[in-house]
């Protein structure tokens, strides 16, 4: 029998202090509305790619790490939950492509933020926000998002990492907000709690980090795929045999990286939260003590639905921040409404020249 | 809306929330390029098959139901989305092309995608482009957009029309309207009125006469219908008795000739017939037969001795004729089933013989529940042979398997109220008047009092009309147990 989940509403909650400090999304509208202005009467080929075009961040991605050492890794299986009625904060943000223009790309970001207080949800939704990146605005761009994300100085590259940047400035500024503004809260992120040393990406993380700890607030990291390895294995394979809920704490000293190429702004643990759930990789800011970081994970677990072993509210963030092809096709109205945009289909040189076997395998 | 595709005669489109278009809509598909237009029928109205709306309606619930939240959504996008959502496929079938103002019935070419522009054909427009109003209108009511409904009295001249639907649509409603039209403009109507529900059409609603009272002359079988042998004639009484009664041909040829035996001494009367059968030498058991059809003829009451009670059946026709219009009202309702047949018979030759010989100009027959009274045989003899005589019949019923396969096809006018069963709806769709699609799809939907029409009253453009409320009484004697049993104990206490 699948398990139904039965959400309660929660009578009032407001986000106060997010709809106050509105610097991000204030510049997001503008970056749109400038972007989009320019191109205005122009032409545009729809894209419409889900499972390829939508990102989360990339800058979230680590390279394989390997866990090195004989020793036995600690294990914690006397998790008791703590009903303690902790509000839970979950965040997450998307994006996708939605067009190509004939001189740069369309996309689109949204940021969701779900609140889950005695296991009462409420939703906050920020977005979305097309923008058309060119070479043109990129430095631009570059001013926008500068203060919560990093970019590749080559054209190209940016290209690509811009629909992945743009998503992590807005989720990096909700996560700011958020952590600003809550206090005595458990907040979820989707993803690690890792960065690159260069530029001041690794700044921002710690940054939000601090302000959580300073009202009190622990941050947890959840990555549905780990890039932690144990003698060639995933880590989240080693306790998937284990009774729920336990732990398994990985230690830094025994991982194969350097402070050179990644920062561990998290104590990594390996999570069995239910029985009948999966494994997760679990990020804890490592600034705070362990028995804090280990309560943290009790208080989550006595007060959030964990189905499947993940937390409720981050499943709901995402599936609220993600994009649907109805949602993709109604931006894509939008700015051939809005913009006069005229919607064309640019001719592939592959197809022209290979037909149906220049698509990769992908094409009818 | 936006052309998506046709396949065969069906056109596709894709229609917007906030263009309303209802099914049974007409639209017209404009190509100014190619210098022409297509018109088309919305037949079904589907929700536009939009990727991901799966995902979309499972988020939804948790958004709605029990996730309160907010949205910042500067762009207001989100209207954009759902206005994607509830995207709509019209499935519509081509019924013509106009050009240069004239309609064809031409669906060959194909209307560019890019640059046709869709948009509504009221319905009062396309009566106009179809020349569908006519000379002599009979108003039936409104169409879908509340525009009158009229169709042409000519439409119905020589002509097969079927009104079917399911019991309380409003068939017999409609059909009351179509005498009344036809009254209006000079025809002569033979109602078979089989429930007595059309006796009180010379009524107004509150009960006062109104300016039908004079037309319409209601006739009960046994009561103030009644004929005399002379009147009916040896013909007419042998197609009730080999119709109607069964008369094997041995006997039927002995009756032939106590008939004409008893003309000669001109003594022909039932008395002296039930005598002349009584003392005929012949085989017993044609003596039986004919004893029993001559019982049946005595107790069905329609006949008469007594020239002073028969009704000149005739004249009364030819007075109709000459005073511009009128309905006789055969009331069946109190008959057996053989009486029926026997009246209905006895009507039916009379009208044809006084066809024949031009005594008489053409009849609109109104047949209620026509398989109750008509024998199988007769069905092809209606549709056919009398209708080169001058009898145009509208058979209503709601039972449309009671009418065969070969009387839809032929039918030149249906009258379509709602039905749901699967059955019924795949024996009406055999009409061969429009595609099975358009008839099964639109009167699968049809309120109460709404019929679709389908013929060459609408000059084959399939229009759903609401049918009117009429001012005259036109309900039967229905009796109610709940609703009147107050009453119906208080007027016996007064008894």
């Amino acid at each position: 029998m699948i398990e139904q989940i039965h959400y309660a509403t929660t009578p009032k909650y407001n986000f106060p202090q997010i709809r106050e400090n509105i610097d991000l999304p204030r510049k997001f509208i503008e970056l749109s509305l400038n972007s989009m202005n320019e191109i205005k009467e122009k032409f545009f080929q729809p894209w419409i790619d889900l499972a390829a075009s939508q990102t989360e961040g990339i800058e979230d991605q680590e390279d394989v790490i390997e866990v090195y050492g004989r020793d036995a890794l600690p294990f914690i299986s006397s998790l008791e939950p703590i009903p303690d009625g902790t509000p839970i904060i979950a965040i997450d943000a998307s994006s996708i492509k939605v067009g190509e223009t004939e001189n740069g790309v369309i996309c689109a970001v949204r940021g969701a933020v779900v609140w889950s207080h005695r296991k009462r949800y409420r939703h906050l939704r920020i977005g979305p926000f097309p923008l058309h990146v060119t070479e043109g605005n990129r430095k631009e761009i570059l001013s926008v998002l500068g203060q919560y994300s990093t970019l590749s100085s080559n054209f190209s590259l940016f290209l690509i990492e811009v629909q992945s940047r743009l998503c992590n400035a807005l989720e990096r500024w909700l996560q700011m907000m958020i952590s600003s503004s809550v206090s005595d809260s458990i907040i979820l992120w989707d993803g690690s709690l890792t960065s690159k040393p260069a530029g001041n990406y690794s700044d921002i993380i710690t940054e939000i980090l601090r302000r959580a700890r300073d009202n009190s607030n622990v941050v947890l990291s959840f990555s549905k795929a780990s890039t932690v390895r144990f003698l060639g294995r995933r880590i989240t394979d080693l306790i998937s045999k284990q009774r729920a809920p336990c732990l398994l704490e990985i230690d830094e000293q025994m991982l194969s990286i350097s402070s050179r190429s990644l920062r561990l702004l998290g104590k990594i643990y390996v999570a069995k939260l239910n029985d009948r759930g999966y494994t997760f990789r679990v990020d804890v800011d490592r600034a705070l003590p362990e028995e804090i970081r280990i309560m943290a994970i009790q208080r989550l677990l006595g007060n959030e639905l964990t189905f499947q072993g993940y937390p409720e509210a981050l499943r709901l963030a995402h599936i609220f921040s993600t994009f649907t092809a109805s949602d993709v096709i109604g931006i894509q109205r939008f700015i051939a409404k809005e913009y006069g945009l005229k919607v064309v289909t640019w001719p592939s040189i592959r197809k022209a020249l290979f037909g149906p076997f220049g698509t990769g395998g992908a094409g009818d | 809306m936006r052309l998506y595709k046709k396949i065969g005669n069906t056109i596709h489109i894709i229609s917007f929330p906030d263009e309303e278009i209802e099914k049974g809509g007409y639209l017209i598909i404009e190509d100014k390029k190619a210098g022409r237009s297509m018109i088309v029928q919305v037949i079904d109205i589907q929700f536009a098959n939009v990727p991901g709306i799966m995902e979309e309606l499972l988020r939804e619930p948790l958004i709605n139901d029990s996730i309160k939240g907010e949205d910042v959504d500067p762009f207001d996008i989100t209207s954009h989305i759902l206005y994607v959502q509830d995207a709509r496929l019209l499935i519509c079938k081509i019924h013509g092309t106009l050009k240069d103002g004239k309609l064809s019935p031409n669906s060959s070419w194909l209307p560019s995608r890019t640059h046709s522009v869709i948009s509504k054909l009221p319905i009062e427009k396309l009566m106009e482009i179809a020349g569908i109003r006519g000379k002599f209108p009979i108003n039936l009511g409104e169409t879908m957009e509340m525009t009158p409904i009229t169709i042409d009295a000519s439409s119905l001249d020589g002509k097969l029309n079927i009104i079917t639907g399911r019991k309380g649509t409003g068939k017999s409603h409609l059909s009351k309207l179509l005498v009344l039209g036809l009254i209006e403009h000079g025809a002569t109507v033979i109602v078979l009125d089989l429930n007595g529900e059309y006796e009180n059409l010379g009524l107004n609603v509150d009960g006062e006469r109104n300016k039908f009272s004079e037309k319409i002359h209601v006739l009960t079988p046994g009561k103030n219908f009644k004929l005399t042998l002379a009147q009916v004639g040896l013909s007419v009484m042998m197609r009730i008795l080999i119709y109607a009664l069964d008369l094997p041909g041995t006997s039927s040829r002995e009756f032939r000739h106590i008939w004409r035996f008893l003309e000669e001494r001109g003594s022909l009367s039932l008395h002296e017939l039930g005598e002349a059968i009584r003392r005929w030498q012949c085989n017993q058991q044609v003596k039986d037969a004919l004893f029993s059809r001559y019982y049946t003829i005595l107790h069905a009451n329609l006949f008469t001795d007594d020239p002073r009670e028969a009704v000149d059946f005739e004249k009364m026709l030819q007075d109709i004729e000459r005073e511009g219009g009128g309905a006789i009202i055969i009331d069946l309702s109190g008959s057996s089933t053989v009486d029926r047949q026997i009246i209905v018979e006895c009507m039916l030759a009379k009208i044809q013989d006084l066809l024949s010989k031009w005594k008489i100009r053409a009849v609109f027959l109104f047949a209620e529940e026509a398989h109750l009274y008509l024998k199988e045989t007769y069905w092809d003899d209606i549709v056919t042979r009398m209708r080169h005589f001058g009898v145009f019949t509208t058979f209503i019923t709601n039972q449309p398997n009671t009418i065969k396969e070969n009387i839809y096809r032929q039918a030149d006018n249906i009258f379509l109220f709602n039905f749901v069963n699967e059955h019924d709806l795949e024996i009406i769709s055999r009409a061969a008047r429009v595609d099975a699609e358009t008839t099964t799809s639109i009167v699968r939907d049809l309120p109460p009092h709404h019929c679709l029409i389908l013929g060459e009253a609408v000059k084959d453009f399939p229009i759903i009309a609401k049918i009117k409320p009429l001012n005259v009484k036109t309900m039967g004697e229905t009796r109610f147990f709940f609703i009147n049993r107050e009453d119906s104990a208080n007027s016996l206490i007064e008894k």
